[in-house]
C-alpha cells in the first residue's frame, strides 16, 4: 500500500504541479493521469461558474416567444430547475431535453426515462398509472421501475401501488391558473420502501402538474407544463 | 452477502434487489445488489472483519475493496482486502515491526496473505462463522489460523468468539492439536505452510461491538495473540493484559478512522478506505442526454424508395454527415459502406467505456441521417484496426423498443452479434487514415525494490504518440523525462542467481533520466473468421525489445480463447536509449482464457519465460461491468525455489480502476496496479501494450450482454 499511497501521492503532486497535460484530443488516447487533472480541473471550474438563471425567475411574459410544448422541471434535492422542449416523439413517448443536454421521457406527462443526470431512470412502466388517472376512482396495480445499479447492472424495482384521489384543486403554473382534480399514487416495494407520486390533472385530461419519483440518488422531480 | 438485521432495518430503499437472471449469452444481467450503500462493517487492524486485534465471522459486503492502515507499539500495518465472492475475501498486507531486529534488519518488514472463508450465515439464531488463515503464504511470521462466529444482537450490538491458532493460539491456550512445526531456518517464504495450520496451542479470543449512533462504534475485545517476541525478548511494547478497548467514527461511508489502548500499556489507530467497485464513486453517468430515435414516417411509407442510391453524390454526403454526428458523440467513424437498405459503420470508440452506450449511439444518430429505405443497421467496432465484432440491429426495432419498459432487453434479444473479419470495410471515411495522436502529460511511477526504504518514485514529463498509416499498421512511441524522483537513496542490487531479468528494476529506474518506454512498429491483422492476429517489432517494453508474434482464436459468442505468442527479445540497457546488452532469449506461451459467467474469468499461460525457464501462469480475475478488475495470479516454472529466492515463486495481485467509475463521466481510461511481493526473476513475461484478449474481447456478446443496460443511456 506504500505503493498506492506513493501513486496518490505522486498524482497530487503532478496536480500541483501544475503539469498541464496536452494531446491531439483524441480521448483513449490519454493516459489516466491526464484524464484524471482534466476531470478534476473541470469540476472544480464548473463549481465556480456563476450559476444560470433560476428557471423560478421565469415569467409569462418570458414566454410570449417561446413555441411549442415547454415544460418546467424541477428537481427537490438538488434545487435544480430548467424548462425542456419536447425534442422529439416516438411510440406516445415524449422525449423532453434541456439546453444543457438533459432529457426526459414522458408518456402523457408520466414519467418513464432519464438520460444524463447523475441517477437515471432506465425505463419506467406507464400504463397502469394513466389508466388509474383517467378515472376520479381508487384503483391498485403493479408496475416495474428499471435503474442501472453501480455496477452497470439492470436493478428492477417490482412496486405495488394503490391511487386515490385527493380532491378538485385550482393551481397556478406560472401566473395561469388551472382547475384540477388532484390524483396521488403511493407504491411500496417488498423491502419497506414507500414513494408517493402526485398528479394535478386538468378537465380536458392535461396533466398540468405532477410530483413524481426520480432515482434514489436524485429523489423527486417536479413537471409544471408551461405551453401544450 | 446475508443482511443483518442491523443492516436491513437501515435499508428502507424503494429499490433494494433487482432479480436474478439467469446469466445465458444473451440475456441482459440483471443483479441482486442496492441503489443504496450497504454499511461496510467494521475492520479490525489486519484490515479483515474483525473487532480490534482478532478476527470476526462476519463477511464485508460483495466486491468490497478496503485498505486500511494501523499503527500500534511500533507495528504498522498496511492491509489490502477484497471480497472476491460472496463468501471468499483476500488480504494482502505489509507490515513493519520497528526495532524488531529480526533477520539481520533493525526494522523488519514483512508482506502477507490472508484467506477467509465463511461456512455459515448468520440465521436467526445461527452466528456467522468464518474459517481464516492469516500470513498463510509469506514467511509465515504473522502466521495464525482461526474459525470464529459473530451473531448480532439486535441492531446495535454485535458479539464474536473464535478459537485460533498459531499466533492467535500464543496467549491463554486451553490445550493443543499436535506440534506445530516451525519454519525452517532460511526459509525463503512463498510456499504454503500446511503442516502447520490449526495445529499446536489453541486459544480462545471474542469480541463485543456496540453502535450507540450510525457513525460511532465501541469496541471491547479479549486478544489471544501473546505478542511472544514482540514484548517479552525485543521489549517492543509491554503486553500488561489480554484486553483492548477502542472507538471507531465514520467520517463517511468510505472512510473510517479508529482509536484504541491496546493490551494494558499502549495506543493504537487505524484509518480505512472502503471502496465498492459496484458503488461508483460518483452515481451514474453525467454524460449528456443521448438523441432520442428519430422515427420514420410510417404513412409517408411509398416514399421509402431505393431511388436515391442512383447518384452516387447522395451516399458520399451520407458518409460525410455520419462522420460529423460520429465525432458529436466522442467517436470516429473510419469506414462506412451504405447500400439501398443496409448500412454499417465502423467505428472507433474512444470515449465510452461502456460498449453498447457507444453503439447505441452510433444507432441513434443514424436515425436522423440514413434515408427511410435504410432498414438494416450495422455498427463494427475497430480496435487497433482491426474489427473486433460486428452488431446489428433492425431500424424499426430500433424505433419500436426505444421507450419500452423492456426495450433494453427487447433490443438485446434483437441484435445481432457476430464475427466481422470477412465485412467489407466499405469506404474510408475523409481523414480516418493516416491518423496521429500524441501527448505531452505529466508521469508518477513508484517501486517497492528496498524493504529499507518501501517508497521510491519519481515524477515527470512524458511525451508519446502514435501513428496509424493505414488499417492495423501502427507506429507508436512514447519518452519519459526525469523531473523529480528518489530511486537513487537506495543502493539496493540484485542477489538473483538467474538472468536478471526482472529484478535490475532498480537500476533500470536510477539510471533512466530520459526513457525511451517503447518505440515500435505493429500490424494487427484478422487471418479469418473468428481469429487474430498481431506482429510487433522494435523496442517493445523499457527491459527489451525484439519481434513479437500474436495469434487469438476467440469466437464472438465464445467463453473460450486460445492464444499463442512468440518473441525473440534482447535485454535493454539500463538507461533507456536505444542499447542493448548482451542477455537474448527466445520467450513464448501458449494461453487458455475462459469466462466463467458472472465476471469471474480465469486463464492459464505455460510455455518459456524471460529467465529462459518453462512453466505456467495461472490467474483468476474478477471483472466488474463497469470495467473495475481485481485479480490475482501465480506462476510456477522449472526455477528451484532457492534460484528464486525470496518468495520462492512468482505470484501478485492486480487491481485495474475505471476512470470513469471514479469521475463519473464517460472515459475508456483506466488506472491500474500491480502488487507483488517481490519481482524477482523466474516466471516473468514480456510486458508489452496491444496484446490481443484484452483489446477484442470487450466487444464479444458476453461482454456486451453484461452491459447492455447502458445501450439506451
Amino acid at each position: 500500500m506504500g505503493d498506492v499511497l506513493a501513486m496518490i501521492r505522486g498524482m497530487v503532486l503532478a496536480l500541483a504541479l501544475g503539469l498541464a497535460a496536452c494531446s491531439s484530443g483524441g480521448e483513449g488516447t490519454t493516459s489516466p493521469l491526464t484524464e484524471a487533472t482534466r476531470l478534476i480541473t473541470q469540476k472544480i471550474k464548473g463549481r465556480n461558474k456563476a450559476p444560470p438563471p433560476p428557471a423560478a425567475q421565469l415569467t409569462r411574459a418570458a414566454l410570449e416567444d417561446a413555441k411549442g410544448p415547454l415544460i418546467l422541471a424541477s428537481i427537490e434535492r438538488s434545487k435544480a430547475a430548467a424548462t425542456l422542449r419536447l425534442a422529439r416523439q416516438n411510440g406516445g413517448y415524449g422525449t423532453w431535453v434541456s439546453l444543457d443536454k438533459l432529457s426526459v421521457t414522458l408518456k402523457q406527462g408520466v414519467l418513464s426515462a432519464s438520460r444524463g443526470l447523475p441517477g437515471d431512470l432506465l425505463a419506467g412502466e406507464t400504463d397502469a398509472t394513466l389508466a388509474a388517472l383517467r378515472t376520479d376512482e381508487s384503483s391498485s396495480y403493479g408496475k416495474v421501475m428499471r435503474y442501472i445499479g453501480g455496477d452497470r447492472q439492470i436493478l428492477k424495482s417490482r412496486l405495488s401501488c394503490r391511487m386515490d384521489p385527493v380532491g378538485a384543486e385550482t393551481i397556478e403554473i406560472l401566473e395561469r391558473s388551472h382547475a384540477t382534480r388532484h390524483m396521488a399514487e403511493v407504491c411500496s416495494d417488498s423491502y419497506g420502501g414507500t414513494i408517493r407520486n402526485d398528479y394535478w390533472i386538468g378537465d380536458d385530461g392535461t396533466l398540468w402538474q405532477s410530483r413524481q419519483y426520480l432515482h434514489p440518488v436524485m429523489g423527486y422531480i417536479t413537471f409544471q407544463q408551461l405551453l401544450k | 452477502m446475508p443482511v443483518s438485521k442491523r443492516y436491513r432495518s437501515r435499508q428502507r430503499a424503494i429499490v433494494r434487489k433487482g432479480r436474478v437472471a439467469a446469466l445465458t449469452c444473451c440475456a441482459v444481467a440483471a443483479s441482486t445488489g442496492s441503489v443504496l450503500p450497504e454499511p461496510a462493517g467494521s475492520l479490525n487492524l489486519y484490515g479483515v472483519p474483525g473487532t480490534i486485534d482478532m478476527p470476526s465471522g462476519e463477511s464485508a459486503p460483495d466486491a468490497q475493496l478496503s485498505m486500511t492502515l494501523s499503527s500500534f507499539a511500533g507495528i504498522q500495518r498496511t492491509n489490502l482486502s477484497f471480497q472476491l465472492t460472496d463468501r471468499i475475501s483476500a488480504s494482502f498486507r505489509y507490515s513493519k515491526f520497528k526495532d524488531l531486529n529480526l533477520g539481520g534488519y533493525v526494522d523488519y518488514y514483512d508482506r502477507s496473505f490472508d484467506i477467509r472463508f465463511r461456512l455459515l450465515d448468520e440465521g436467526k439464531y445461527m452466528p456467522a462463522v468464518t474459517v481464516g488463515l492469516q500470513d498463510f503464504l509469506g514467511t509465515g511470521y504473522s502466521s495464525a489460523e482461526y474459525v470464529v462466529a459473530t451473531k448480532n444482537l439486535g441492531d446495535k450490538v454485535k458479539v464474536s468468539a473464535g478459537l485460533g491458532w498459531g499466533r492467535f493460539g500464543s496467549h491463554g491456550s486451553i490445550g493443543s492439536i499436535g506440534t506445530r512445526p516451525d519454519r525452517s531456518a532460511g526459509d525463503l517464504g512463498g510456499t504454503l505452510n500446511t503442516a502447520q495450520w490449526f495445529r499446536g496451542p489453541v486459544a480462545p479470543f471474542a469480541g463485543l461491538q456496540f453502535a450507540p449512533t450510525d457513525k460511532l462504534t465501541l469496541k471491547f475485545e479479549y486478544s489471544s495473540d501473546a505478542y511472544t517476541l514482540e514484548s517479552d525478548s525485543r521489549d517492543l511494547f509491554e503486553r500488561a493484559s489480554p484486553f483492548n478497548i477502542g472507538a471507531e467514527y465514520k467520517l463517511s461511508d468510505s472512510f473510517h478512522v479508529g482509536a484504541y489502548y491496546m493490551y494494558g500499556s499502549t495506543l493504537g489507530f487505524s484509518a480505512s478506505l472502503i471502496l465498492n467497485p459496484k458503488k461508483p464513486a460518483l452515481p451514474g453517468s453525467n454524460a449528456k442526454a443521448p438523441l432520442p430515435v428519430k422515427p420514420r414516417d410510417r404513412s409517408a411509407l411509398d416514399s421509402w424508395g431505393t431511388e436515391w442510391t442512383a447518384d452516387p453524390a447522395n451516399t458520399d454526403t451520407i458518409r460525410r454527415v455520419s462522420a460529423e454526428a460520429v465525432a458529436n458523440e466522442g467517436m470516429l467513424l473510419e469506414h462506412m459502406q451504405v447500400t439501398g437498405n443496409t448500412a454499417t459503420l465502423r467505428i472507433r470508440n474512444t470515449r465510452y467505456d461502456a460498449e453498447p452506450m457507444a453503439i447505441g449511439r452510433v444507432m441513434r444518430a443514424m436515425s436522423y441521417i440514413l434515408p427511410p429505405s435504410v432498414e438494416v443497421i450495422s455498427v463494427v467496432p475497430v480496435v487497433n484496426g482491426i474489427p473486433a465484432s460486428a452488431v446489428t440491429i433492425r431500424r424499426s426495432d430500433l424505433e419500436r423498443f426505444e421507450n419500452l419498459p423492456d426495450g433494453t432487453e427487447q433490443i438485446l434479444a434483437a441484435a445481432e452479434i457476430t464475427d466481422a473479419a470477412d465485412q467489407p470495410r466499405g469506404i474510408e471515411a475523409e481523414g480516418a487514415y493516416p491518423r496521429l495522436s500524441w501527448a505531452i502529460e505529466p508521469y508518477a511511477t513508484i517501486g517497492v525494490f528496498d524493504p529499507r526504504n518501501p517508497v521510491l518514485g519519481d515524477v515527470g514529463l512524458r511525451a508519446r504518440g502514435s501513428f496509424e498509416v493505414a488499417p492495423g499498421f501502427v507506429l507508436s512511441g512514447s519518452v519519459t523525462q526525469r523531473v523529480y524522483g528518489n530511486y537513487d537513496e537506495s543502493d539496493r542490487v540484485s542477489d538473483s542467481v538467474l538472468p536478471h531479468v526482472r529484478s535490475d528494476a532498480l537500476r533500470y529506474a536510477q539510471e533512466g533520466s530520459t526513457v525511451l518506454e517503447h518505440l515500435t512498429a505493429s500490424y494487427y491483422f484478422r487471418p479469418g473468421k473468428d481469429l487474430y492476429g498481431r506482429v510487433s517489432a522494435g523496442y517493445l517494453e523499457r527491459m527489451f525489445g525484439g519481434v513479437s508474434a500474436e495469434v487469438l482464436w476467440k469466437p464472438v459468442d465464445s467463453r473460450l480463447a486460445l492464444g499463442a505468442e512468440a518473441n525473440w527479445v534482447k535485454q535493454r540497457d539500463f538507461d533507456g536509449g536505444f542499447g542493448f546488452q548482451d542477455y537474448s532469449v527466445v520467450t513464448g506461451h501458449v494461453s487458455a482464457y475462459y469466462a466463467l459467467g458472472n465476471g469471474y474469468l480465469t486463464s492459464i499461460q505455460a510455455g518459456r519465460y524471460l529467465a529462459g525457464d518453462w512453466g505456467a501462469t495461472v490467474a483468476l480475475d474478477r471483472e466488474f461491468a463497469n470495467g473495475w478488475k481485481v485479480g490475482a495470479f501465480a506462476t510456477l516454472t522449472d526455477v528451484s525455489h532457492e534460484d528464486f529466492g525470496e518468495g520462492s515463486f512468482d505470484k501478485g495481485i492486480r487491481v485495474e480502476v475505471p476512470l470513469s467509475w471514479l469521475l463519473g463521466k464517460p472515459t475508456t481510461s483506466t488506472t491500474g496496479m500491480v502488487l507483488r511481493p517481490l519481482v524477482r526473476d523466474g516466471g516473468q513475461m514480456l510486458e508489452m501494450e496491444g496484446r490481443l484478449y484484452d483489446s477484442v474481447r470487450d466487444y464479444h456478446s458476453l461482454e456486451l450482454s453484461r452491459e447492455w443496460g447502458m445501450f439506451w443511456r
